[in-house]
């Protein structure tokens, strides 16, 4: 490619005092396109993402968000109480990572294969970090056609673990929840906020 | 004042000031371009204080290696710069790169990554980076094309100056990623000084064959994209950056898959890219070098 100043067309046609005139011009077109290119850069993200709705994601008008799995069908419809705001960190297949801005509060939410009890899957999942933990350990509790289980691990920081199961569902949905909460109190420490969500589980309609 | 003429040289052309070949009150792109180079500035400053305050002692190390690293690269860029320009452009870009390259990638990425898993893309294919962070990268090319219309002369003034926003942005990446190995070393129990001088000196010489050169042949097709357009060539010039951007996107892309950059033998898919990308960069600056001879 010739070496051509911008926008002068073909040299051979033009003075170079034409050419120098023109480039000191200021270049309000390509400050437009620039304008134009960034706008969509930064949009064109957001916009998407306001757009598409994730098919296991549901933005409830009120209480943040549910989402539910559809795996054969079946499943929960899981629901953050208000208050919190979860940005989705990490996303890939049946496993959803949440995190606060600003605090250092970690949520782990996965879908999985649903056991014969709530207590039993949960301790099936949990797995090598509960370890030691027996079954008498887990706080388990039945309600409207749901059972759900619960334990805390004091050794990691308060780390909680949460499992509900609706009769049913092959599907059960397991929290983990760690870290500390924006003004932390007893009401939001891991184990009450694990409770909060498995208590906002209902069944999928 | 006609076009200037190739002097190969950085400096500040005679009788004006060192600023206004960026920043000039006339010019609507200088009142884009210079509030963005602060805003994000300012941005990854705050963004990455955390980190950066981790521990001084591997920040220093970590920025120092890393203005070791640019110097060198900078200096090599002089070297095979075949037209020469004012070194306010190639500083702005340099701080482009580093500044709201990184700021905003950092918030459009997660975006991107999200909005690929909805439509469903395999997660193991990572569409942010190679979208996000080239766009980011190339609009910093046209800015300061546009603040410096008139050292627009050839498709490798594309290329220098997308070199400069790209060793901004691979400077300031490689801070916050040897940074990051320290914080993860520490978590794991493991030496903090093999982490990060390993994370350093592989992200280092791998990243000679990445953004910068990314950035430089994309900065190539735009370039030659606004020449074409003004000398009423546009499909030429279409093809040309079509070429340099989607080539440069599939690079991106597939240095982006994890290989296990912490085991010797996986360096070699990426250390290919690199070389395959130097090898590109160099025909390029070679055939420019020969139409600016030829050229007059």
């Amino acid at each position: 490619m010739a070496v051509t100043p911008a926008g002068s067309g073909d040299p051979r046609r033009r003075s170079s005092k034409a050419v120098g005139a023109r480039l000191e011009r200021p270049g309000a077109a390509l400050a437009l396109v620039f304008v134009v290119l960034l706008l969509a850069v930064i949009g064109v993200p957001a916009l998407g993402n306001a757009l598409v709705v994730d098919p296991r994601v549901t933005v409830l008008p009120e209480g943040g968000k549910s989402f539910s799995p559809t795996r054969d069908g079946a499943g929960v419809t899981y629901r953050v109480p208000g208050g919190w705001f979860f940005r989705e960190s990490e996303f890939s297949g049946e496993r959803q990572l949440f995190h606060s801005p600003e605090e250092t509060a970690l949520l782990d939410v996965r879908f999985v294969d649903a056991g014969r009890t709530a207590a039993e899957t949960l301790l099936r999942e949990a797995g090598s970090e509960l370890d030691g933990v027996v079954l008498h350990d887990v706080t388990s509790e039945r309600s409207d056609g749901a059972d759900s289980a619960t334990v805390v691990r004091a050794d990691v920081q308060g780390a909680a673990f949460g499992v509900v199961q609706f009769d049913g569902s092959p599907v059960a949905l397991v929290v983990r929840g760690s870290g500390t909460a924006a003004q932390s109190s007893a009401a939001q420490s891991p184990a009450a906020l694990v409770d909060s969500l498995l208590a906002g589980a209902e069944p999928a309609r | 004042m006609t076009a200037p003429t190739a002097v190969r040289s950085w400096r500040t052309p005679p009788g004006t000031r060192w600023w206004t070949p960026v920043v000039r009150l006339r010019q609507p792109m200088s009142w884009l371009l210079v509030p963005l180079i602060v805003v994000g500035v300012i941005a990854t400053a705050v963004a990455n204080g955390p980190a950066l305050a981790y521990s001084p002692v591997v920040t220093a190390a970590a920025i120092a290696s890393q203005l070791l690293l640019a110097a060198v690269l900078l200096t090599v860029l002089r070297l095979v710069d075949p037209l020469g320009r004012p070194w306010m452009l190639v500083a702005a870009g340099v701080v482009w790169g580093g500044g709201i390259c990184i700021a905003l990638s950092a918030t459009l990425n997660p975006q991107v990554d999200l909005l690929a898993a909805k439509l469903g893309v395999d997660p193991a294919i990572t569409l942010s980076a190679p979208l996000i962070e080239e766009l980011l990268k190339m609009l910093g090319v046209l800015a300061l094309i546009g603040v410096g219309r008139r050292w627009l002369r050839h498709p490798i003034d594309g290329f220098v100056l997308g070199a400069s926003v790209g060793i901004g942005l691979l400077a300031v990446e490689n801070v916050t990623y040897g940074i990051q190995a320290a914080i993860d070393a520490e978590a794991a129990g493991v030496s903090t000084v093999e982490a990060v001088g390993q994370t350093l000196v592989v992200r280092s010489l791998l990243s000679i064959g990445s953004h910068g050169l990314y950035a430089a042949i994309i900065g190539y097709g735009l370039a030659a994209l606004i020449l074409a357009v003004g000398q009423g060539r546009v499909g030429r010039g279409v093809v040309v950056f079509a070429a340099c951007f989607l080539g440069i996107g599939a690079a991106h892309l597939l240095w982006d898959v994890d290989w296990g950059l912490a085991q010797g033998p996986h360096l070699i898919p990426p250390a290919l890219i690199a070389a395959a990308l130097i090898a590109v960069s160099a025909v390029l600056l070679r055939r420019a070098a020969r139409e600016l001879r030829s050229g007059g």
